[in-house]
């Protein structure tokens, strides 16, 4: 049985292979980490256990959908709880259903990964200064 | 508390946003003593703490950053996310009279019960009204004409802009569709975001349905520069719910000027629901609740009551004192800005999602003949994607579940659509109509205040203009070079935010509830300012209008201090 630390790093781990970003925030991943084993506990273990013993060509239906969920969360910080889960995958959705789900700290929204894809920065945190909107991001 | 309740004032105020703090301010720098009665909780403090909820909360709607546990005053925005009292009395802060109703959205429109108002969530655009929006039965035979002019506020105007700090082109507003200006703007305008270079290369100058098109500097309530202690716009693009830094205007700037002169009191979760007249319809006293429902009773007989609450707390007071009302136009006339929106990416990448949410727009087609037949309207050119249509979280989502994507290919995927996403909106005017209205509901909230009930369509004038505002942003778009055009369907229409109406001024007092003074016809020492009103609901944002008109009211109050302060 693997002990939760080395649960963590399978996670880190993982969540790089996920998103193809090698510099993701450790802190980040900890919190993550902690909040996908609260609420899919053996369900989120069995996927860190078969990723670790290679069983990723087997994945099954429900790692699928929590490989989908842990992608998200690192886009977003948006996090899908259990009885969202469906929903959440119905392809007939618009898409534009916002959960309750708060935080407990604005880190894990700063360090969406959205925000650098689209070459912003996140809505409420600038880091810029007047006017810079006028011009294309700089690199 | 008991110094306060026992304290003459001259004046008592309801509601401390825009208007309430501004007239609280003026009257007590001309020695006026003021109490200021607000119904939600004093917060200036929480800034940081509440840009942080934003942060960390999925919800990013207009009253997220304000949700707080055990709060007492509910707000129609956040009223389904309140968790510590699930009762149905807490379910939906609005009762709709659905039963009439084409459309899918009744009303939308919602508010912020906090001191400092919902300025604090407003998106900050301030254009003027033009002259013609007064005059709509004159000129156009449809809607009522104010009784005042564009000229009489034309003063006011100038002196609210200095108020608020407004940063604008006074070369290309001046006398554009017919509004004369006669003092710049206090700051240079708000740069254009990177998209609206675009625009103005591509459309500008150009011909469509008959106008020009201008792409023009939106005239903003957001510091360009260092202006009243509070710093220039660094684009932290989430002034709608919360700007960080104060650089975007909100009424707490007032409430600190007002306080700061010795002359007024605030005193905050304090609910009035109750005005009380005597045989002389002279309002003698008003009663509040308090945290812990406790009841306050006012002695008004030597004071001036002025209502400052909004077009919907506003009749919901008045209806619920059996006051005011002998033209029986209290909550009658209820009035938004219908909006719709047309969609598409743009060929090349624009970077949405920098700068504020709009930094232009395109206001040709806000006056002219049409409007005998269908509304007026005004674009608006987003700087935030598909803005409530569709966001970015819901873009990488459906990236992940329908097209399968992860890695680098989702990433790549994210960043070629997110980053040419373009809104144009438009505003049309809906007109008064009588049927239109707030009346009290049977149910109660969660303090025992009868709850609003909505009655509330839009008219063939509208969804007509609709037809049109899509037609031309089509043209546009195709002139900007566009792909996946989207439009909104006519019966999803959606509101402004912009809640005007309900006690609308005039001269005939059997057909409004105020003269143009905002003083009420049945009850002299009463007053309403802000929007509530307004004749007709033209097709610019209305808060600068409506401080505007409080500076009017004050200045009168004051025999004209104010006026001759400035000169």
């Amino acid at each position: 049985m693997l002990s939760k630390k080395e649960l963590l790093k399978i996670f880190y781990k993982l969540s790089i292979e996920l998103v193809d970003i090698k510099d993701l925030k450790l802190e980040v991943s900890n919190y993550y980490f902690e909040l996908l084993l609260n609420e899919y506990g053996d369900d989120f273990i069995s996927l860190l256990n078969n990723n670790y013993f290679g069983k990723k060509a087997k994945s099954t239906s429900s790692e699928r959908k929590l490989n989908g969920l842990i992608i998200y969360l690192w886009y977003t910080s948006e996090f899908i709880t259990r009885s969202e889960l469906d929903s959440f995958f119905d392809v007939s959705d618009d898409f534009n259903k916002q959960n309750e789900f708060v935080h407990s700290s604005p880190v894990p929204y700063y360090n969406g990964l959205v925000w650098k894809a689209i070459r912003a920065h996140p809505l409420g945190l600038t880091g810029g200064y007047f006017g810079y909107w006028k011009y294309k991001p700089e690199n | 508390m008991d110094k306060i309740k026992n304290k003459k004032y001259d004046y008592i105020i309801v509601g401390s946003g825009i208007c309430g703090s501004i007239a609280a301010y003026f009257l007590a720098k001309f020695n006026k003593t003021v109490l200021l009665l607000e119904a939600g909780e004093t917060r200036d403090k929480d800034r940081i703490e509440m840009s942080g909820r934003y942060a960390r909360t999925s919800r990013k709607t207009p009253g997220s950053p304000y949700v707080k546990e055990n709060q007492f005053a509910d707000s129609p925005d956040f009223h389904e996310n309140i968790k510590n009292n699930n009762s149905e009395k807490n379910k939906n802060f609005y009762v709709f009279d659905i039963e009439n109703n084409k459309f899918k959205n009744v009303f939308k429109s919602t508010y912020q019960r906090i001191t400092g108002g919902s300025t604090w969530h407003w998106l900050g655009n301030v254009p003027r009204f033009i002259p013609s929006d007064f005059k709509m039965n004159s000129i156009y035979r449809v809607g009522k004409d104010w009784p005042i002019t564009y000229h009489d506020l034309e003063t006011y105007y100038c002196i609210a802009e200095n108020e608020i700090g407004v940063s604008g082109n006074h070369e290309k507003w001046n006398k554009y569709l017919g509004a004369y200006r006669s003092k710049s703007f206090p700051m240079s305008e708000i740069w254009e975001c990177y998209a609206d270079t675009l625009f103005i290369k591509k459309v500008d100058g150009k011909s469509i349905n008959g106008k020009e098109i201008r792409i023009l500097p939106t005239p903003q309530a957001r510091n360009s520069e260092n202006y009243d202690g509070r710093p220039a716009c660094a684009g932290n693009s989430s002034c709608v719910p919360i700007c960080p830094i104060q650089a975007k205007y909100d009424a707490t700037v007032h409430i600190k000027k007002a306080l700061k002169t010795g002359n007024v009191d605030i005193i905050d979760n304090a609910v009035v629901n109750k005005l009380i007249e005597n045989e002389n319809k002279e309002i003698i006293a008003l009663s509040y609740l308090t945290l812990n429902n406790n009841k306050v009773e006012i002695d008004t007989k030597t004071a001036k009551v002025i209502l400052a609450a909004n077009s919907i707390e506003i009749p919901r007071l008045l209806l619920n004192s059996g006051i005011a009302n002998s033209s029986d136009q209290v909550g009658r006339n209820l009035m938004d800005h219908a909006q719709g929106y047309v969609t598409a990416l743009t060929n090349e990448k624009i970077y949405p999602f920098r700068g504020p949410l709009t930094t232009s727009g395109i206001d040709a087609f806000r006056d002219g003949e049409q409007r005998k037949e269908l509304s007026a309207f005004r674009i608006s050119i987003g700087n935030d994607g598909w803005g409530r249509i569709k966001s970015p979280n819901a873009v990488v989502r459906e990236l992940i579940i329908k097209e399968n994507l992860l890695g680098s290919k989702l990433y790549n995927a994210v960043e070629e659509k997110v980053t040419r996403m373009i809104r144009m909106s438009y505003s049309t005017e809906v007109l008064p109509n009588k049927n239109n209205r707030v009346t009290l509901s049977d149910i109660k909230d969660n303090i025992g205040i009868r709850k609003p009930k909505i009655s509330f369509n839009i008219s063939k004038y509208n969804a007509d203009a609709f037809e049109v505002a899509k037609e031309v942003c089509t043209k546009i778009f195709n002139e900007v070079g566009v792909s996946e055009l989207s439009t909104n369907d006519n019966r999803d229409y959606s509101g402004a935010g912009h809640i005007m109406g309900t006690t609308c001024m005039g001269n005939d007092p059997e057909k409004s509830v105020v003269n143009d003074y905002g003083n009420s016809h049945d009850n002299h020492n009463l007053y309403i300012i802000g929007p509530s009103v307004f004749t007709t609901s033209g097709t610019a944002n209305p808060t600068l209008t409506a401080v505007a008109l409080t500076i009017r009211t004050i200045d009168h109050l004051l025999n004209n201090k104010i006026t001759k302060n400035e000169v």
